[in-house]
């Protein structure tokens, strides 16, 4: 296949992808019978690997996940645009995971764990040195803000476009790049002040290039 | 720190941020099967149903409820005031015309009439259970408005708007000129030159025009509602029982107690000539006072009130005749106060001695005043009767017109009732006067001015 062809393709692709979640938000507008059902089989993905990158967590993913199509359900009368749809969920399941982080910090706080520390970071697939560099990491996210977290997850993991954090976080988009700075400077910060950390991701940057 | 060493700091935080993310994305992708539609997802599913199934009855409660909005509506409506005419025929739309020899009569359902006298038209062009809008498009009419409440009456003819309380009055509307005369009560008068209201009580006549905003430096020169007569000391000759040369300093009148009738400057043509500027009017008005050959006795105040000084006759301008009285104007509000709570130069002042004693009751004085003075100048006049054998008597005040503008014929007329009060609200009778008088106050942000007030043409009737 050539590339003009894969791109066409891939245009095609997402053309038809908006064409489906519009009318799926019709549906879900309209109450349509078997429209949650749809929703459900087409986002739950979406929204557990969102979780998954954001929490790093694994056994509460599933309550969490039926949160977010909970309120989805329940506030889809606010989505004006229904090709927006995916926008939609994704800005609710940053409102979830923003609540459970400050969640986490609150039972962290009154050592609500058994050891007061985070649950270990699955990744058996990982080797020991990233699966340290990953705990060091969900732990330095694991103390800055909900909105920092959510803006580096969404900028960094995601690699959304500044206009698209914008929306997911209803915000300007003048005030979204100033936000997303801040937090980078407090996250990189956090960052370099783990020695350990900071080596293993500047090696890691250094192999991307 | 250089902008330089700044910049490849936050170069270097985004790489490090931009490596953890990718350490991230690392992370092993679990293939996410999604299971069954969770049970209590589904029930919030069908919760929705049962609102959508409650729709139509919802429905129905705020249909119901709209109806009986409107039905209230309707009711309020329909307590509106309804009117009947009578004499002519209204057209469609309410429009009454009446044409010479026909008067048209219309009657409110709270008493209130308008009578729309000879070739003239009008609308009444709203309805409130309060009381009703009516256009007079132009001619005359007359109204009598039953004072209630919260009677709410409006008038609008041409430019103005005549907000009614409660009343009688006579009105004239051929644009550009307003005339209203009110026999009783109270309207407010705005629009036009009038932008913030001009306030006009029972016995008292107005003439507005349309057209003078472009000649009136201060277009809202009638806002201010009148206030008394400053107590005049300026007796030339003593009297025994003179109210106001005893008063001390304490029985000064507040700015607003009391408020005599004030008389109303009727506006001017915006074109006039040097002489005989009154026009039509000179054919028609026989004044008593016409200064064309002398001052005839006429004496600028010489004691407090001193603004004005050598009366003479002035040639190259008059509202009627080939004369006017001219007067010298020094005016200056600068400096201290006499004990009447007035500067010396606020204030000037002319008299006539009448030569016999009349009987001002129910007679219309009327004078001339025209101030040659610097464009920024604004001041006010008020014409005075003096009832007594001198100066010394009591001085009845036509009320204070305020904020007029130099450089035109200012007509002041006011009617006398049996009882005026003075300055200080006590009234008096106007049976045995023996002196006119006209004051020019000296008022705005100009200070100190010099120039020449011109009086002509003083007469009653």
């Amino acid at each position: 296949m050539t590339d003009r062809a894969h791109g066409r393709n891939t245009v095609d692709n997402r053309e038809a992808r908006c064409a489906d979640e519009e009318a799926l938000a019709r549906a879900l507008l309209a109450r349509a019978p078997g429209a949650a059902t749809e929703a459900w089989e087409t986002y739950s993905p979406l929204v557990n690997g969102y979780f998954r990158r954001f929490l790093g967590l694994g056994q509460q993913r599933q309550d969490l996940c039926q949160e977010v199509f909970l309120r989805l359900f329940r506030r889809i009368g606010e989505l004006r645009e229904p090709a927006a749809l995916r926008g939609f969920v994704v800005s609710i399941c940053l409102g979830v995971a923003r609540n459970e982080h400050r969640r986490q910090r609150v039972r962290r706080w009154m050592r609500l764990t058994a050891s007061g520390d985070l649950p270990d970071i699955p990744g058996a697939q990982l080797d020991p040195e990233a699966r340290e560099a990953t705990s060091r990491l969900y732990a330095v996210l694991s103390k800055v803000s909900a909105k920092d977290r959510s803006l580096f997850i969404t900028r960094y993991v995601e690699e959304m476009e500044i206009a698209d954090i914008a929306v997911v976080h209803g915000l300007s988009f003048g005030t979204a790049k100033r936000r997303l700075a801040r937090a980078t400077q407090r996250i990189g910060a956090r960052l370099e002040r783990e020695p350990a950390l900071s080596v293993y991701l500047g090696r890691l940057g250094r192999q991307g290039r | 720190m250089t902008s330089r060493s700044k910049d490849r700091e936050i170069e270097t935080t985004e790489t490090l941020c931009r490596s953890a993310g990718s350490l991230i994305q690392r992370l092993p992708s679990q293939t996410e099967v999604p299971g069954e539609l969770p049970d209590h997802l589904a029930r919030a599913q069908s919760n929705r149903r049962l609102a959508r199934r409650l729709r139509p009855r919802l429905l129905v409660v705020v249909l119901g409820c709209a109806a009986l909005l409107v039905a209230w509506i309707a009711l309020l409506r329909d307590r509106a005031l309804r009117y009947q005419v009578a004499g002519v025929t209204a057209t469609r739309g309410g429009r009454v015309q009446t044409s010479a020899g026909q008067i048209a009569r219309l009657r409110f359902t709270d008493g209130s009439a308008i009578d729309l006298l000879e070739e003239s038209s009008g609308a009444v062009v709203e309805r409130t259970p309060d009381g009703a809008t009516f256009a007079l498009e132009r001619g005359r009419a007359t109204l009598d408005v039953v004072h209630r409440a919260r009677a709410r009456w409006r008038v609008i003819a041409g430019p103005f708007d005549i907000l009614v309380t409660g009343t009688g009055f006579d009105l004239t509307w051929i644009g550009p000129t307003l005339n209203l005369n009110l026999r009783a009560g109270s309207v407010t008068i705005r629009g036009g030159v009038a932008k913030n209201g001009i306030s006009v009580r029972a016995g008292e006549r107005i003439v507005l025009r349309s057209d003078l905003a472009a000649r009136t430096t201060d277009p809202d020169q009638d806002s201010t509602p009148p206030h008394p007569a400053a107590p005049r000391a300026e007796a030339e000759a003593p009297a025994p029982n003179r109210p106001r040369s005893h008063r001390p300093q304490a029985e000064v009148p507040p700015a607003r107690e009391p408020a005599p009738q004030p008389a109303i400057s009727a506006a001017v043509a915006t074109e006039q000539p040097d002489l005989a500027a009154g026009g039509i009017a000179c054919a028609t008005d026989s004044p008593q006072f016409r200064f064309d050959q002398s001052t005839e006795g006429a004496h600028a105040s010489t004691m407090s009130v001193l603004a004005l000084s050598n009366a003479t006759v002035a040639r190259g301008r008059s509202w009627c005749g080939d004369g006017a009285l001219s007067l010298d104007a020094n005016f200056d509000l600068s400096g201290p106060v006499n004990r009447l709570h007035r500067r010396p130069h606020e204030t000037g002042g002319v008299w006539l001695n009448l030569g016999r004693a009349v009987d001002f009751t129910g007679q219309t004085l009327t004078a001339h005043v025209y101030v040659e003075a610097p464009a920024d100048v604004h001041f006010g006049a008020e014409l005075y009767v003096v009832d007594g054998t001198d100066l010394g008597g009591k001085w009845a005040g036509g009320g204070k017109i305020s904020n007029l503008s130099p450089g035109h014929w200012i007509t002041l007329t006011h009617t006398f009732a049996k009882q005026t009060p003075l300055w200080d609200g006590s009234p008096t009778d106007v049976t045995n006067v023996r002196f006119v008088a006209v004051d020019i106050f000296s008022e705005g942000a100009v200070q100190v001015w010099r120039g020449r007030v011109l009086i002509d043409d003083i007469g009653w009737r």
